[in-house]
């Protein structure tokens, strides 16, 4: 006896859409295998999308939409930019336009209560999308400039007098110990990853309001920043002692987590501070 | 299934068509002509002899693709080009660090610039457009320019590291979205200000033999 597969609407949408996105989601994962911190806040968010997504499921429900025509014009419109944007490999538009795309279609199936039950992973599917390299040159840039100008006064009463060369601060008798301002160990090349971390703490926190969550997403990446400051003086102080232990990689590993758990709390304080149940 | 969701589903298939016939007729791999760059930079540059340098390897931030030369014994004192390629346009981590990061994160601060700098052309050609910079270290002090191509063009608009929609339109008019990031560094007492005329001409044919170099 044979079974025969036949695929209901849904799923034929979802194959379609599957087979339109094809392109970006390859892109997607080509960035993730290169395991830099920039993408690592694509991967999160994108996965978070998927998890969240696949959860509320149960509670969506097939509804007329309001206004269909106006639905349907955006996601003509969006199919239109997403093809126009994967023609000539515009990236951002790509990911901003297949968010509109997957959104206007929750829109037309579910209504505007679909919309708001999938708003958490429409706007981490939004998030996934890369950020164009001059964006993240120009903001690591600010970022490396500014702590390099905060961090001698911070460091100067416990190291005594420091020698700024570019992103160098060199300390110590003779100037002969110093650190190095870099993104990647710093963690300013990771600051991204703070929003989309924010975005899945306050979906699993529970529900606050919109206000309360924006305020948060917000200044998620200032907490990281903060986080990453933490770690850029404790890692000047154990650089100045004679301490091994204190100096070896194995420390400025633990900085790094230790930074990443000081980054949480900030969120966490946050939301008990801002965050109300409705 | 309503009316209006047999009409989505065509539209998204009829998009993926459209995607794979772009992706079966107009993509090309490309490539950049490093023999040919090499052999015009000799021709360009020949009181300098350069020699072919490599970076540390397996840094994440550099493309796949680079060259990097540097004048040894030659008769300034430096001059260095380098030369990053990208078949497609750089973005994320494959995009390189702009120069004003590079320089003080090798303990060189920026003393001047980034000033955009214009080269002239023939009659009704257009200028061409380049970013520069001074950095010091110590005693050492460099002026730098830099600059972006894209899709084997010369670099004629000054706003090189904007997404606009010109570029954009030419893009999806070209088809291709392949760029190049260009350094030429020299050591600044050889380099006074206005730039001699003999290397604004150097320079102006190194975008050139950029331009033709990408293929």
């Amino acid at each position: 006896m044979s079974r025969v597969l036949t695929l209901g609407p849904l799923q034929l949408m979802l194959a379609a859409n599957a087979l339109l996105l094809l392109p970006y989601c390859a892109l997607l994962v080509s960035l993730w295998l290169k395991s830099s911190k920039d993408a690592a806040a694509s991967g999160l968010a994108f996965a978070g999308a998927v998890v969240f997504a696949w959860s509320a499921r149960e509670s969506l429900k097939a509804r007329s939409p309001a206004h269909p025509m106006l639905g349907f014009a955006i996601f003509l419109v969006a199919v239109l930019l997403y093809v126009s944007a994967v023609a000539v490999d515009f990236r951002i538009v790509m990911g901003a336009s297949a968010a509109a795309m997957i959104t206007s279609q929750v829109y037309l199936s579910f209504g505007g209560a679909g919309v708001r039950t999938l708003s958490a992973p429409l706007f981490l599917f939004l998030l996934a999308t890369p950020v164009p390299g001059f964006v993240l040159s120009e903001i690591s840039r600010l970022l490396l400039d500014f702590s390099t100008e905060i961090m001698p006064p911070l460091l100067e009463p416990f190291v005594g007098s420091i020698q700024v060369e570019g992103y160098k601060l060199l300390f110590g008798e003779g100037f002969g110990r110093g650190i190095e301002i870099v993104e990647d160990c710093s963690g300013l090349g990771g600051i991204l990853l703070f929003v989309p971390l924010a975005v899945i703490l306050l979906q699993a926190h529970g529900r606050v309001s919109l206000v309360a969550g924006s305020i948060i997403v917000l200044l998620s990446p200032v907490f990281g920043y903060v986080g990453s400051l933490f770690r850029i003086f404790v890692t000047g102080l154990f650089t100045n002692t004679d301490s091994s232990i204190l100096r070896s990689a194995v420390m400025h590993d633990i900085l790094g987590i230790a930074s990443l758990l000081l980054t949480g709390i900030f969120m966490l304080l946050a939301c008990k501070v801002v965050g109300r149940k409705q | 299934m309503s009316r209006i969701h047999k009409a989505v589903l065509a539209v998204l298939l009829l998009a993926s068509c459209l995607l794979a016939y772009d992706y079966v007729s107009s993509r090309q791999s490309r490539s950049f002509d490093y023999e040919g760059f090499v052999a015009s930079l000799s021709t360009i540059y020949p009181d300098q002899n350069l020699v072919l340098d490599r970076f540390e390897e397996d840094v994440q931030l550099l493309p796949e693709e680079y060259i990097y030369f540097e004048a040894k014994d030659s008769t300034l004192d430096l001059i260095s080009i380098y030369l990053g390629y990208y078949p497609f346009q750089g973005h994320s981590e494959s995009m390189p660090h702009d120069p004003r990061v590079c320089y003080p994160n090798a303990g060189y601060d920026v003393t001047a610039g980034p000033d955009l700098v214009t080269f002239a052309r023939d009659e009704g050609e257009g200028e061409l457009h380049a970013n520069r910079i001074v950095v010091e270290w110590r005693t050492d002090k460099r002026l730098v320019f830099y600059w972006r191509q894209e899709r084997g063009e010369l670099p004629l608009q000054p706003e090189q590291n904007l997404d606009s929609l010109e570029q954009t339109w030419s893009r999806f008019q070209s088809g291709r979205s392949d760029l190049v990031w260009v350094r030429v560094e020299f050591a600044l007492e050889a380099m006074v200000d206005p730039i001699p005329v003999d290397w604004q001409g150097r320079i102006s044919s190194t975008m050139q033999a950029v331009a033709a170099a990408m293929l």
